[in-house]
């Protein structure tokens, strides 16, 4: 397997941002915003409080740049602080999402049949809305390893979990979603 | 990467599956050799090509990060770096590289820069009147993410020391 994309060039990046140069500090920001964006919004469930927790985990990540060891991928680093903030202080909020996505579901399976000027528009939403019916964990791992193309160890790492589990994880969760399409 | 993929097989399905997401999202793990191998695969199994045309249906729906986030994310962390930290703050930074700010040479800089006049509210009618409909139309759909009480359209300075070619890249994630 090919190591994963920049991974050294990362390491080398956060040694040159904790030294204050702003270019570093912009590229990684370029790199792993989307990373950092969809695991939130998979822990979620909310653009907008993804987006806002996606900020806050950057300038923690940013300002401990300095501790950064290079033991863990850049990537799977700060989505550890990405986790460590859900537990932290966003317990509510996660709950919160979770309310509002089994409402969503439950509007969704009343919702008319989609108008044929919208195909595109509803397939991604229908698409989510299937991802949104997944438990946590297989949804983390479906998105880290299809939208980012996290190893399974990184998807461990970063889900709190094995190597196997995360695998086991990412094929039930194919199955389960190709199983649901398959009724629609 | 090797992987078994001689024909249609539990193991080689299995071997095969893995890969198919990194595949779809042309991560770059998966080199040419792999590439091709998995291709010989889907082409003899239906169940994994099956597997494929889902995956990329999926992949079609892949969340992406809302207009103008790593340009906020830039701005914050450069204007709020305690002294302290291992990211000095940036107007510090630039000075101690002795690197002008050239940032509005950059055309998409400058471009990122409208974004921000316009999040804000404060480009006035006669500018708007002069506003390039190419641009707007580019980055209109960044112009709500700019709107927070913590954020002012003095945006220079917020990318002091930023090079062009560092903020362009992240401009360029305005497009959607």
């Amino acid at each position: 397997m090919i190591p994963a994309p920049d991974e050294a060039d990362d390491q080398v990046l956060a040694a040159r941002g904790a030294k204050g140069d702003p270019d570093a500090v912009a590229e990684l920001v370029r790199r792993h915003q989307g990373v950092l964006y969809r695991y939130l919004l998979a822990r979620t469930g909310d653009e907008d409080r993804a987006a806002d927790l996606a900020q806050e985990t950057f300038l923690k990540a940013l300002r401990a740049l300095s501790r950064f060891r290079g033991d863990a991928s850049f990537r799977t680093w700060l989505l550890a602080i990405a986790r460590n903030e859900l537990l932290g202080g966003h317990r509510r909020d996660v709950r919160r999402g979770e309310e509002d996505i089994a409402r969503g579901l439950q509007v969704a399976d009343d919702a008319p049949l989609p108008d044929e000027d919208a195909v595109v528009h509803d397939e991604v939403d229908r698409v989510r809305v299937l991802m949104d019916r997944l438990p946590e964990k297989q949804r983390l791992s479906v998105w880290l390893r299809l939208y980012d193309g996290l190893s399974f160890r990184e998807v461990a790492e970063a889900t709190g979990s094995t190597e196997g589990a995360a695998r086991v994880n990412y094929f039930h969760g194919i199955r389960k979603l190709r199983e649901w399409a398959d009724e629609h | 990467m090797s992987i078994e993929t001689r024909g249609p097989g539990s193991e080689a399905c299995e071997s095969v599956r893995e890969v198919l997401p990194l595949r779809a999202g042309s991560y770059p793990q998966v080199d040419a050799a792999a590439h091709d191998a998995v291709s010989r695969h889907l082409a003899a199994c239906p169940e994994c090509a099956g597997e494929y045309a889902f995956l990329l249906r999926l992949q079609a729906a892949r969340p992406v990060p809302p207009p103008g986030l790593g340009l906020r994310i830039v701005a914050r962390a450069l204007r709020e770096a305690p002294a302290e930290s291992g990211v000095i703050p940036i107007s510090t930074a630039a000075r101690r590289k002795n690197q002008p700010a050239r940032w509005w040479t950059s055309p998409a800089a400058a471009a990122a820069v409208v974004v921000l006049a316009l999040g804000a509210g404060l480009v006035s009618q006669g500018m708007q009147g002069e506003q390039d409909p190419g641009i707007v139309a580019l980055l209109g759909a960044a112009t709500d993410s700019w709107l927070g009480e913590d954020w002012f359209v003095a945006g220079a300075p917020l990318f002091d020391g930023v090079s062009d070619e560092a903020l362009a890249l992240l401009a360029m994630e305005l497009e959607p």
